[in-house]
């Protein structure tokens, strides 16, 4: 009788360690064979060159390199500029008459009474800029957030309230005409423009920077800036020398642009048709 | 067969009414909500139309359906298998109204909050986004609640694998049970987001939150807790269908199968909600879609085996030919006609689901209308269907009286399939031409609109039969009340074809599923968790919704 158990509960034994067997079996197979396709296979064929390490790291979604743009978690945050329903609504509230007066005595003298600039090179246009943009970028000067030593002891003169007004006056003239592209360009700045390179990691401009934006709403309208200025920011965005983009959206895209290519965009959006290469 | 005939006794009747009692209460509010949401999505403009009021509806009307209706249901049914399939009285009543009341304060919590306009944040609660403290609280003791019952299911079973040794476990209570380890390994993500990143947000203790990390915790969660919705019908598709259209279970062995499937397959595969998410790279992306297919086997599984077993049935009456056995079915019954409205709804659903969980597709119609259609077409159609069917099933058993009239009853199921078919075809159309889902005001006035408003006022039209329906079902329910006494408190669970004498041990525990669903667990989510804490991360400023007043 109690041989018939043991015998039993041996039999059961061996059962469960078949079990666990053909599920390990089973189990660890489907994973390894899913990494393997998905870690290396798939991104391999991405790849210009054979470059399994490379693989990894974009399937795991790292750079090779190991390195990450630039900024701690404990570090502050890039702007203190927040979209929330407050700020959207108090710039609606905005009043570019009283604004008007504001650029009269404190910003006409470089960026000009209407927003066209005395001298595009250095001093950006602001005509016709969103009223967004322009309020951030004070806000940021005025916090540190973007570091310039003309501008943040001439936006801390400014309080909230008058902030908002001055980016409601410029943001309602009359923009610097916009001459769209370069007949210059070639091709592949053309479709950075259009398309971004989806391989390397960049949107296209026109994601955020287009006519129809969809993008956040700070970034600011490129056509009608000098293409030097455009060039300037885009180099600093890539040495992280500015960094009050949020997200660090203009630092990682930049880090992935080569020299000629913030040049060829910078005369792309900047001098349009009057662009002499 | 002692495991064929059980009465309902010891002392849960009140405890299974309480808890089904309260799920479809609230489910009647959640469904009046929900006409009034479709119609505001018309553009008629109905009475309190503002942006604030249709996002405060979503949010109750998300987190009741979503949160509260089917988990108190699944308790309540799980009490009922737990004492009937197990003939045994629950390990601890006191630990059972404990859940109960627990989730009830919860409820209370959860809503108050959602009325006063301070929790906004509908019920996948996206940081950074964050709402009244109270909300968070409220939603956490309902699943606090609900873990109760996790224990209660898991102490039953093995309470009665003591007093049974080698014996299987009867399959309705092997289903629960599955359920209940589904459900704890579930709330696992959203119970860590929650403490640990939404209420210290909420209390204005941090000022940042990882939006990403957030939404991986709860994409661990928004995947199976689809399951765990499920379960309670496939639980009713395998042992009280078949008995229901009178004739036995094709085969014990495929519903044990597809409820340890239905566990593992459910767990490591929620990041397909995240396809178009940057925070995370393409691999683990793949190899949790390539988990997420595997669903495909219990799907297949329990469709053939509940299929031969009506085909048992169809036959046993009389039915002839390739066809014959589906006509000679007893269509009168309730269960047997939700089971094949479910059946049917689950086929349209799949379909969609395949399209959501291809990497490309998912581009064309993530965040679209399509997604709400989809949910609403499984979960409140092939899902919801079955819940109706089993509480006709299970009610009278607990009052012991039997509804003289079963036209009404029949009716009302007809009016959800109708309505939910009404309502979510167009809808699926919308979100092919591109209509966001969660927006409370179009103006089509806009030319580029304009043509989707035909389809929404047809999607409305089908929201109204869906409410009409679900009035219908409380009307049903109340009406037995005054029902024909029978004195019979029985319940009859299908008895398969060849029932097992005895089962593996694999197939009558969790023990081995539940260390495979770790090793899957850790293999799917440990770096796309860990990378959070590897490397340097970019919370979001919290944003609060309650702020002032
Ligand atoms: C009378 C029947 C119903 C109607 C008319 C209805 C209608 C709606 C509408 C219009 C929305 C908002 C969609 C949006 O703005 O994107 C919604 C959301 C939702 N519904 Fe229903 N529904 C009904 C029944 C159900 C049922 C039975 C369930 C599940 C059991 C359910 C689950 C949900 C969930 C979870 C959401 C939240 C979606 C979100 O937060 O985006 N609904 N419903
Ligand atoms: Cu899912």
């Amino acid at each position: 009788m109690s041989t018939d158990q043991d015998h039993r509960s041996s039999e059961r034994r061996a059962e469960d360690r078949l079990w666990r067997f053909w599920v390990s079996i089973a189990a660890g197979t489907f994973v390894v064979v899913s990494l393997l396709v998905g870690l290396i296979v798939l991104p391999l064929r991405d790849e210009a060159r054979f470059d399994p390490w490379g693989a990894i790291c974009r399937a795991i979604g790292i750079r090779k390199d190991g390195s990450t743009v630039t900024k701690k978690s404990s570090d502050p945050p890039a702007s203190s500029v927040t979209w929330s329903a407050g700020t959207r609504l108090a710039l609606l509230g905005a009043s570019p008459e009283s604004g008007s007066t504001i650029v009269k005595e404190t910003c006409a003298a470089c960026h000009g009474e209407t927003g066209v600039s005395v001298d595009p090179q250095q001093f950006p246009n602001l005509a016709g800029q969103t009223e967004e943009a322009i309020f951030k970028q004070l806000r940021d000067f005025q916090t540190g957030a973007r570091v310039s030593d003309i501008m943040a002891p001439i936006a801390q003169t400014l309080t909230e309230a008058q902030t908002r007004d001055v980016a409601a006056y410029f943001a309602a003239q009359k923009r610097v005409e916009a001459v769209g592209s370069s007949p210059s360009a070639s091709a592949n700045i053309v479709e950075l423009a259009h398309i971004g390179a989806p391989a390397r990691g960049i949107p296209s401009c026109y994601s955020c920077h287009g006519q129809n934006r969809s993008g956040p709403e700070e970034a600011p309208v490129l056509f009608g800036q000098s293409a030097s200025y455009i060039e300037d920011q885009l180099k600093k965005f890539a040495s992280a020398e500015r960094r009050n983009d949020m997200f660090a959206r203009m630092r990682t895209i930049t880090k992935q642009l080569s020299p000629e290519e913030m040049h060829g965009l910078a005369i792309y959006y900047g001098d349009g048709g009057a662009a002499k290469p | 067969m002692p495991a064929e005939r059980q009465a309902v006794n010891y002392r849960v009747k009140n405890l299974i009414l309480a808890h089904i009692g309260v799920s479809f209460a609230t489910l009647a509010a959640a469904a009046v909500l929900g006409a009034w949401q479709m119609t505001v999505r018309t553009g008629v403009n109905p009475p309190f139309a503002t942006p604030e009021t249709y996002f405060a509806s979503v949010s109750a009307h998300g987190t009741i359906m979503g949160y509260v209706m089917p988990t108190l249901f699944t308790m309540g049914f799980g009490y009922f298998v737990a004492v009937t399939a197990l003939d045994q009285p629950l390990p601890s009543m006191r630990l059972a109204w404990a859940g109960f009341w627990l989730a009830a304060v919860g409820i209370v919590a959860a809503i108050i909050p959602i009325v006063m306009g301070k929790a906004t944040v509908l019920y996948t609660f996206y940081p950074p986004l964050t709402g009244s403290v109270f909300y968070y609280l409220g939603v956490l003791l309902v699943v606090v609640g609900s873990w109760f019952w996790v224990a209660l299911m898991i102490w039953a079973m093995a309470h009665w694998k003591r007093n049974n040794p080698g014996r299987p476990v009867p399959l309705a209570m092997f289903g629960t049970v599955a359920n209940a380890f589904l459900w704890l390994w579930t709330t696992g993500g959203v119970a860590v987001e929650i403490i640990f990143q939404l209420i210290p947000a909420s209390l204005g203790w941090t000022q940042m939150i990882d939006v990403g990390l957030a939404r991986t915790l709860f994409a661990w969660t928004l995947h199976p807790i689809v399951y765990f919705w499920l379960l309670p019908a496939y639980i009713a598709f395998y042992t009280i269908a078949p008995q229901a259209a009178g004739a036995r279970l094709y085969s014990d062995l495929m519903g044990r199968l597809s409820f340890i499937l239905l566990l593992l397959f459910s767990l490591p595969v929620g990041m397909h909600h995240l396809f178009m998410d940057p925070e995370h790279g393409t691999g683990f992306k793949f190899l949790q879609a390539m988990l997420t297919a595997l669903v495909v086997l219990p799907t297949f599984l329990t469709v053939f085996t509940i299929s031969a077993s009506m085909e048992i049935a169809g036959r046993l009456r009389g039915g002839k030919g390739l066809f014959g056995w589906i006509a000679a079915l007893p269509w009168d019954r309730p269960m047997v006609l939700a089971t094949c409205l479910s059946f049917v709804l689950l086929g349209f659903g799949g379909f969609g689901g395949v399209v959501n969980m291809a990497y490309a597709m998912n581009a064309m119609i993530h965040n679209t209308s399509w997604v709400t259609a989809h949910f609403h077409l499984i979960f409140g159609g092939a899902v919801v269907i079955m819940y109706f069917a089993i509480t006709y099933w299970i009610w009278p058993i607990l009052l012991e009286r039997e509804a003289a009239d079963v036209r009404p009853l029949r009716l009302q199921l007809w009016l959800w399939f109708i309505g939910i078919v009404i309502m979510t075809f167009p809808w699926h159309v919308l979100g092919l031409l591109g209509q966001p889902r969660r927006i409370a005001t179009f103006d089509y006035a806009n030319p580029v609109i304009a043509q989707w408003q035909p389809w929404v006022f047809v999607s409305m039209f089908g929201g109204y039969l869906m409410l009409v329906s679900a009035l219908l079902f409380v009307w049903n329910i109340a009406t037995l009340y005054r029902a024909r006494p029978v004195g019979d408190n029985r319940m009859h669970y299908a008895v398969a074809v060849y029932p097992p004498a005895r089962v593996p041990n694999a197939l009558n525990g969790f023990a081995l599923w539940n260390w495979l669903l770790l090793f899957l667990m850790v293999v799917a989510y440990g770096y796309p968790l860990g990378q959070f804490f590897l490397m340097d991360v970019y919370p979001g400023l919290v944003h609060r919704v309650d702020i002032g007043s």
